[in-house]
């Protein structure tokens, strides 16, 4: 499990060799095939700054002789919007939310009727964090049904037990989104008050209870913008690299959720900058060349626009973040999009940009 | 004078096979399709998407011109790719089947065990069998025995361009096979391609190299013509490479002796 590696890993010193570190080969580094946990760490230092449009060049090479110039799409669907955990930068927060909503059978049914015409064929289901309100069998019930309009189908919910996760990939769930929003402990435990999620270890081995269950991908990420983003990322990669050892069958991606509108009593305390998420995207494609990295609607379209291809393989599109939203249902939403283009819209802007936007990349049979 | 390819009975002039993934979008791989003057084109069956007329590749790939060659890509076991290849059958696209069975999503390294399994299965079936497979003569044989089509051993791994680093393996399975043998994957250059063909490879099989180059159109065009050399250097039979000068007429010297 990846808390006996995390255990063992001295982060305050990790933390401080990234932040002082004046390599001067940086530009060699870049050119290397295959980059050691050393080198990804320097890439991550400010001393690599100097050195950010070598960087994107060669991520974008990478990017482009791993996955072409395609970019997949997927939607989110919100299936509820109840939560027992206290997170501080959640608008879903049990203390903030009186709005509760739980998607009806013919609800949740419509959604998917609405997405599928849109053209979706790839979606990631949420809830918030109550199971004991939407758990397991629920989530059971919405799978079965989402079969029948998609080809793919991602679960981002509480984390579960291998016995659950076995239940939810037997009815045909491929992947499960879980983000550790933090690996720093003491941010870790001020931000979440309270709930299932103030357990650090408990969530550090969803992951692996996931791949032991008989999940095809997992997808990780941290919430930028809660610790020193440099320290995070490099705790994710070691993440991502004890992952791959592990379970080596298995597929994983990377999402870069960043907060930017957070609930009024709460200050970002790290925020990350743009040019800071454009190093740490690249850094992490020199060092993983054949994963995923995924961007959602909670960035800009300017900033989408030019993040595409070096390093993004896969985004979300017209988005909504609240239970029922694309049947325009009054329900309280998890955070604002920023870019609000329809599937269509974003299509369209692929293409112009010399891409090829896939819909389907999954077979339901696999 | 005819020089065909001959898989499974049917037979093709071109001896350059085209994948269809990564291109920068439908339009261009028609595009480089055409001008590699290809007849049997592969297609990842994950990606077929019957729903949805603008997202569905077959669409942009004329029947009436190309073979069809669905793909199993995705599957991690025999199982899953028998499940796709069946799916192939019973939507109408095709009984051929290339068989890719990659456990592993990094390097995408084909799995011998399953695929031996899987073609076993298949080709009883009545599919038409074209495994990739690492470049594993003995594996090659073991396949051509259960009566797959053709093998397809890689020159490196799919996606990575590093050319042609299999050659004394696929050099072994070439001199033994009596199926065609189709390098498939890896191939980043045309001269990796004319060096196969060299060498008394049946055919290659690219696709990242055209489909990630500036210019697909003209990169497919550069693979047609180094096929066409690769294969004619190989029926003309190549010169013998030799470590020093010798006289043209190495007997001369027997005339000599009184």
């Amino acid at each position: 499990m990846f808390s006996n590696i995390y255990s063992k890993v001295d982060i305050s010193h990790l933390e401080q060799f990234i932040n002082t570190t004046s390599h001067h080969n940086i530009s060699e580094i870049i050119k290397k095939d295959r980059l050691s946990y050393l080198d990804f760490l320097l890439l991550l230092s400010p001393a690599a700054t100097n050195h950010l449009e070598e960087m994107v060049q060669r991520a974008q090479n990478i990017t482009t002789r791993y996955f072409g110039k395609t970019i997949s799409f997927y939607t989110p669907i919100y299936l509820s919007n109840v939560c027992k955990n206290k997170c501080l930068y959640c608008d879903f927060n049990a203390q903030l939310n009186s709005n509760h909503k739980i998607l009806t059978k013919k609800e949740m049914l419509l959604e998917f009727k609405l997405l599928q015409k849109k053209g979706f064929s790839n979606v990631l289901l949420l809830t918030g964090d109550a199971p004991k309100q939407v758990g397991v069998n629920y989530l059971l019930n919405a799978v079965s049904n989402a079969k029948k309009y998609f080809s793919e189908i991602s679960l981002e919910v509480f984390p579960c037990t291998v016995k659950e996760y076995k239940k939810l990939a037997e009815e045909g769930v491929t992947g499960l989104t879980i983000y550790q929003e933090t690996y720093d402990k003491n941010v870790y435990d001020k931000v979440h008050l309270s709930g299932d999620k103030k357990d650090i270890i408990w969530r550090l081995n969803t992951p692996d209870r996931a791949f032991i269950a008989g999940f095809k991908k997992v997808g990780l990420g941290i919430l930028l913008g809660l610790s020193d983003w440099r320290k995070d990322i490099a705790l994710l990669a070691k993440h991502v690299k004890y992952l791959l050892k592990t379970y080596w069958k298995g597929e994983l991606s990377i999402s870069f959720p960043r907060l930017t509108k957070v609930p009024a009593n709460f200050a970002i305390p790290n925020p990350v900058s743009d040019i800071e998420l454009v190093q740490l995207i690249t850094a992490l494609r020199l060092f993983f060349p054949e994963i995923n990295f995924v961007l959602s609607t909670r960035e800009s379209s300017s900033l989408r626009n030019h993040l595409l291809g070096i390093g993004i393989t896969t985004m979300s599109a017209g988005s909504k973040t609240n239970p029922g939203g694309y049947q325009n249902l009054p329900t309280k939403a998890q955070f604002n999009i920023k870019d609000d283009r329809s599937l269509k819209e974003m299509i369209a802007t692929v293409k112009n940009s010399g891409f090829d936007p896939i819909l389907k990349n999954w077979d339901p049979v696999i | 004078m005819t020089d065909f390819l001959k898989i499974a009975k049917k037979k093709f002039s071109s001896r350059l096979i085209l994948g269809t993934g990564k291109f920068p979008s439908k339009e261009n791989m028609e595009k480089a399709l055409a001008a590699a003057e290809t007849e049997i084109v592969t297609v990842a069956l994950r990606r077929v998407n019957l729903d949805n007329p603008s997202d569905n590749l077959l669409n942009f790939i004329d029947p009436q011109k190309y073979l069809i060659l669905p793909n199993t890509s995705g599957a991690k076991t025999a199982e899953e790719a028998i499940r796709l290849a069946r799916l192939a059958q019973a939507s109408g696209i095709s009984s051929w089947i290339k068989l890719e069975i990659t456990p592993e999503p990094r390097y995408l390294l084909p799995d011998g065990e399953e695929t031996l399994k899987a073609a076993e299965i298949l080709v009883k079936e009545g599919f038409i069998v074209l495994p990739y497979i690492n470049a594993d003569p003995i594996l090659a044989r073991k396949l051509e025995d259960i009566g797959v089509a053709t093998v397809m051993p890689l020159g490196s791994p799919i996606g990575s361009n590093k050319g042609f680093k299999t050659i004394e393996a696929v050099n072994i399975i070439i001199e033994q096979a009596s199926v065609p043998v189709v390098v498939d994957a890896g191939l980043g250059r045309p001269s990796d391609a004319a060096l196969a063909l060299e060498l008394g490879a049946d055919a290659v099989l690219v696709n990242t190299a055209i489909a990630t180059a500036n210019n697909p159109t003209k990169m497919a065009e550069a693979f047609k013509a180094a096929v066409l050399a690769g294969r004619l250097a190989f029926k003309a039979g190549l010169a013998t490479e030799k470590t020093s000068a010798a006289a043209s007429s190495p007997l001369e010297w027997l005339s000599k002796i009184q």
